[in-house]
């Protein structure tokens, strides 16, 4: 029986070839996209699984009110991992790290930059970095020692056993490979390629022992499973603010498993993060499936009437309706059967081209149990889905009328098929809407007013050499004739790194807690980032320039001055003199306000050399000459550097990306939408193609007939744009809601996407149609 | 065999009933040839078609066999027409994907006959009508007498006591119509199969035993006819 079936069935799809050439390619190409979201969405969601533990790994974190605005944050107290493993049997294993920093490797004549993270005892006991050679716990109980990644170890030693084997760190400091870890798989929040015990003899560690004010590290640590975390997390607040000054800081607990999906706090409350964009995703997929079923269900039946002969007859022969039903969903199980498997294909095909443009490493395993089992539920679900109502449908035709040849679909039996077809609209309107909104608010942070300009401006890190260096180097630079500023700064123009209680000045109200940024820049900061001065001046190379800062304009603002510059300020045991006032200049998240911030003049040593070229200059020219200088100066370090709005453009990673996730599968979606409403059109048309014919005789003109067949489609499009426009204006209003500078929706936006889906409704009909328009009569009506 | 009480069949018109049936009472024993002729829209085919089980009456009953068919329930009534009844049409109605072999199989596989036995059944009948050149074609590779052929192999297939048939030879020339009739003379007086047929032409009618003359839904005239000679 079952073989009659797929018999029949195979010889439909087979004879009926453009019909069935739609139908699958509409399946293959949802499919597809369906595999490679949840392709993306399994790789979020594995994140830093790969940890035995995952579950019982924490992160300490802390929410600091100040002024009413609460500050969640990362950094908390260097003691506080141990002093939490003392006093809490919960607590099997604490440990701290300093987030990491570049550090330059050398052995022997290869000399290589690598990130490393100086790390306290338990770290890998609190995580489970696997061990290749040697031993983790004794390199990290020994200061001398490091450890390295397999690939870092590779670089530095070839072939070579790289334990035992000395390299020098930073150029000051040599340190014994001890052991060597895997490399850090890519979907690991924490990243290094080498780790360096903390030395608890050096005077910095010692002084951070006991420090509980100033924070520069974060604390992990593993929990006996099944501890209450609520719990704890009050105990360790309490046991943290009783150190050190009297404090009403909020500390919890962050689970590993909310590390990457979960990272966004407003008000000290998570308000998720990435995960808001793996559920997008998924519904996208699920949309984009769904499309492509409605796609077969339409198709489907508007050829039901060919069908109907065939389930009268096998009615008349003995069939029941559970048999036919069968029948039909056997064969939208064949069609989802084959898509699938040329969806496979397509997703090896395009898997790295996907994985370029999203950056990631992903990969198609088939036989994966997981993966087995998914791909079951998809070709089920969509042979289901799509085969449901054609089914239902077809199995319930009465034999008697179907047989007598006077079978009529009638006007109802069209109804759901136009529910079907609003419905694609009304998902093609909010794609193409929600495509141009993305581009549209990408495009307004982007042409943001920055407050400094970051073009042509090259960020080279420092380091000892260089800044003993620096004013050769500064003289030298501006003599090539190609540089026409440069300063040095403690933190990139693209990041705030320093946070700190406002300084004191005259009239200060008494209860004023203001949390500002700081960074400290040498002379010249405002001409080298060409930041506009609202006031006052620059840092000049006078003598009489040092003890000088300059604040921004929502510093003065926010701090209520009246006349800022001249103005005494006490920051720390130094008074500054207020010298200029700086435009806001956008540093952190181009989608927030800029935040207050002041800059302290620092002639000393300092992280960064900002170099700026003059106006007309070629990067390339002025950078060979740049290098020649930086190694002349600095040849212990290799020479590095990038450009500054390319950093900045780094700000814009997840929104590029959801950009361009949305164009592709939004253009997908609306492709597979167009595929069915060609198809439908088509059968529509062969539906009308007697009546067309008789208008025609009767004196239709071309135009006339167009008009007619479109009619239909017009009102269609016309209804899904009064259901989708408030859904589509409700859902992007929440997306906007998310970002503090952002873009208003206008009505020039759902008028714009409407009339997309209109003229490509009406371009896709007018050419279905225009065959018919143009028939001769006599063929047309010759064929009853 | 068959036994009509009361039989009516209307629709609502504008709120009047409009009878396509009315009080129709009929015998037919088992081994009868019966023809049904009357005009158009006479109800000639809506009361096969309720003979058939494929229609319900609004009002009568049907005895099939000593069973009250309309007290059975929709399962057991599509078992006994299963078992029992073959359809054979004017258009033929073969299912145009499937080759002639497989058409005559598919009542087969709609009986549960295991695989073996359902070719055994097919190559016999395709042997006994002499189509076994035919059998991997496709319906529209056939002339219309080779498809109503066709058609009648697969309402014979399951061995079904009651042969219906609408205006069997209504698409096919005289000869071919000839040949269609004769076919049905034989399978009635050799097989025993009760055939009941609408037609319109008065020379297939008198290949029945008795010829049911309806009109307007009633019965008009019962003619008993001694079998004709061959």
């Amino acid at each position: 029986m079952f073989k009659s079936y797929l018999k029949i069935a195979w010889r439909n799809i087979w004879r009926n070839k453009a019909f069935s050439i739609t139908n699958l390619s509409g399946l293959t190409i949802g499919m597809t996209c369906t595999m490679l979201i949840l392709l993306w969405v399994q790789d979020e969601l594995n994140w830093d699984k790969f940890h035995p533990d995952h579950q019982d790994i924490y992160q300490v974190m802390v929410n600091r009110d100040f002024n009413g605005e609460v500050n969640t944050d990362k950094s908390v107290p260097f003691p506080l991992a141990e002093e939490l493993k003392r006093n809490f049997p919960q607590v099997k294993n604490a440990t701290t790290d300093n987030y990491g920093s570049d550090i330059i490797l050398k052995y022997n004549e290869t000399i290589i930059k690598r990130r490393a993270l100086n790390v306290s005892q338990e770290y890998n006991d609190v995580f489970q970095w696997k061990v290749v050679k040697g031993s983790a716990a004794r390199a990290l109980a020994n200061p001398e020692d490091i450890i390295l990644t397999a690939s870092t170890a590779r670089s530095l030693f070839g072939d070579a056993d790289p334990l035992g084997k000395v390299v020098r760190v930073d150029n000051h400091s040599d340190y014994t490979v001890s052991a060597v870890v895997e490399d850090v798989p890519a979907n690991s929040s924490i990243q290094f390629n080498a780790l360096l015990p903390f030395n608890p003899s050096s005077d910095f560690v010692k002084q951070a022992s006991t420090d509980w004010v100033n924070c520069f590290s974060q604390t992990f640590i593993k929990l006996q499973p099944g501890t209450d975390v609520t719990a704890l997390n009050k105990q360790i607040s309490v046991l943290a603010n009783s150190r050190g000054e009297k404090k009403n800081f909020v500390y919890f607990l962050h689970p590993m498993d909310k590390w990457r999906l979960y990272s966004d706090f407003k008000h000290g409350v998570n308000t998720g993060g990435m995960i808001s964009y793996v559920k997008l995703f998924t519904v996208i997929a699920i949309i984009i499936l769904l499309i492509a079923c409605v796609n077969f269900m339409n198709l489907s039946t508007a050829k039901s009437e060919k069908r109907a002969k065939e389930v009268g007859i096998r009615k008349t022969l003995g069939s029941e309706r559970k048999q036919l039903l069968l029948q039909f969903y056997s064969e939208s199980m064949i069609f989802s059967f084959i898509a699938f498997l040329l969806s496979v294909g397509a997703v090896f095909l395009l898997l790295p081209l996907f994985n370029s443009m999203i950056n990631k490493q992903l990969h198609l395993d088939i036989l994966d149990p997981l993966f087995i089992l998914l791909a079951i539920m998809l070709i089920v679900v969509t042979g289901l889905v799509a085969g449901s109502y054609p089914a239902l449908y077809l199995s319930s035709f009465n034999p008697v009328k179907v047989l007598k040849g006077t079978f009529l679909a009638g006007k109802n039996a069209s109804i759901p098929r136009k529910v079907l077809v609003v419905l694609q609209f009304s998902i093609s309107v909010l794609l193409i809407s929600s495509t141009i909104l993305v581009y549209q608010q990408i495009q307004h942070v982007k042409g943001r007013d920055l407050g400094y300009n970051p073009n042509n401006l090259i960020s080279i890190p420092s380091s000892d050499d260089a800044n003993k260096n620096a004013e050769v180097i500064r003289n030298e630079l501006i003599q090539t004739g190609l540089v026409s500023a440069v300063t040095r700064t403690s933190s990139p123009v693209t990041d705030i790194w320093n946070y700190t209680p406002a300084p004191n000045w005259k009239g200060k109200p008494q209860n004023a807690d203001l949390i500002m940024s700081a960074m400290r820049s040498d002379i010249d900061f405002g001409k080298t980032v060409g930041a506009r001065m609202i006031q006052g001046r620059d840092f000049m190379n006078t003598p009489g320039d040092t003890s000088v800062m300059l604040l921004n304009k929502e510093a003065v603002s926010i701090m209520q001055l009246k006349d800022p510059i001249g103005m005494e300020m006490q920051y720390g045991n130094r008074k500054y003199t207020v010298v200029g006032i700086t435009d806001n200049i956008v540093m952190t998240s181009p989608y927030a306000p800029v935040k207050p911030m002041m800059v302290l003049l620092e002639r000393r040593g300092s992280a960064f050399f900002l170099v700026r070229l003059k106006d007309g200059v070629q990067p390339q020219q002025a950078l060979s000459h740049i290098e020649t200088i930086f190694k002349k100066y600095n040849p212990q370090y290799p020479f590095d550097f990038s450009f500054v709005d390319q950093q900045f453009n780094q700000k814009f990673v997840t929104e590029d990306l959801i950009g361009k996730l949305t164009n592709l599968f939004a253009g997908l979606a609306i492709f597979i939408c167009c595929l069915g409403l060609s198809g439908l059109t088509a059968f529509t048309i062969e539906k009308r193609f007697k009546e067309i014919g008789i208008r025609k005789v009767l004196g239709a003109s071309i135009r006339q007939l167009l008009f007619l067949i479109s009619k239909e489609f017009l009102y269609l499009v016309l209804l899904a744009a009064l259901i989708s426009i408030p859904v589509t204006w409700w859902i992007l209003h929440n997306w906007l809601e998310g970002y503090e500078y952002r873009v208003t929706i206008t009505i020039w936006l759902f008028a714009g996407s409407c009339a997309g889906v209109l003229l490509l409704t009406m371009v896709i009909v007018w050419l279905n149609s225009l065959r018919a328009a143009l028939a001769n009569p006599v063929n047309s009506l010759r064929s009853e | 065999m068959i036994q009509l009480q009361h039989i009516s069949k209307w629709y609502n018109v504008g709120g009047k009933p409009t009878f396509i049936l009315k009080d129709i009472n009929i015998k037919i024993t088992e081994g009868e040839f019966v023809s049904i002729m009357g005009p158009s829209g006479s109800g000639k085919t809506t009361l096969l078609n309720i003979i058939g089980m494929l229609d319900l009456p609004s009002e009568g009953s049907y005895q099939f066999f000593d069973q009250a068919v309309y007290d059975l329930r929709e399962k057991h009534r599509t078992e006994l027409y299963k078992k029992n009844i073959g359809f054979i049409f004017q258009a033929y109605h073969l299912i145009d994907e499937l080759t002639v072999y497989e058409n005559i199989e598919t009542p087969l596989l709609y009986q549960d006959v295991k695989s073996s036995e359902r070719k055994a059944m097919v190559s016999d009948m395709l042997d006994k009508f002499n189509i076994v050149g035919k059998k991997d074609l496709f319906p529209s590779q056939l002339s219309g007498g080779q498809q109503q052929l066709v058609g009648i192999v697969r309402a014979l297939i399951a061995k079904p006591k009651l042969l219906l048939a609408d205006e069997p030879t209504g698409n096919l020339n005289s000869k071919q119509g000839e040949e269609i009739m004769d076919l049905f003379q034989k399978i009635n007086e050799e097989e025993g199969v009760t055939i009941v047929q609408v037609t319109h032409s008065e020379k297939n009618a008198d290949y029945g035993h008795r010829i049911i003359n309806l009109l307007d839904g009633r019965v008009e005239s019962i003619s008993e006819k001694p079998l004709k000679q061959v």
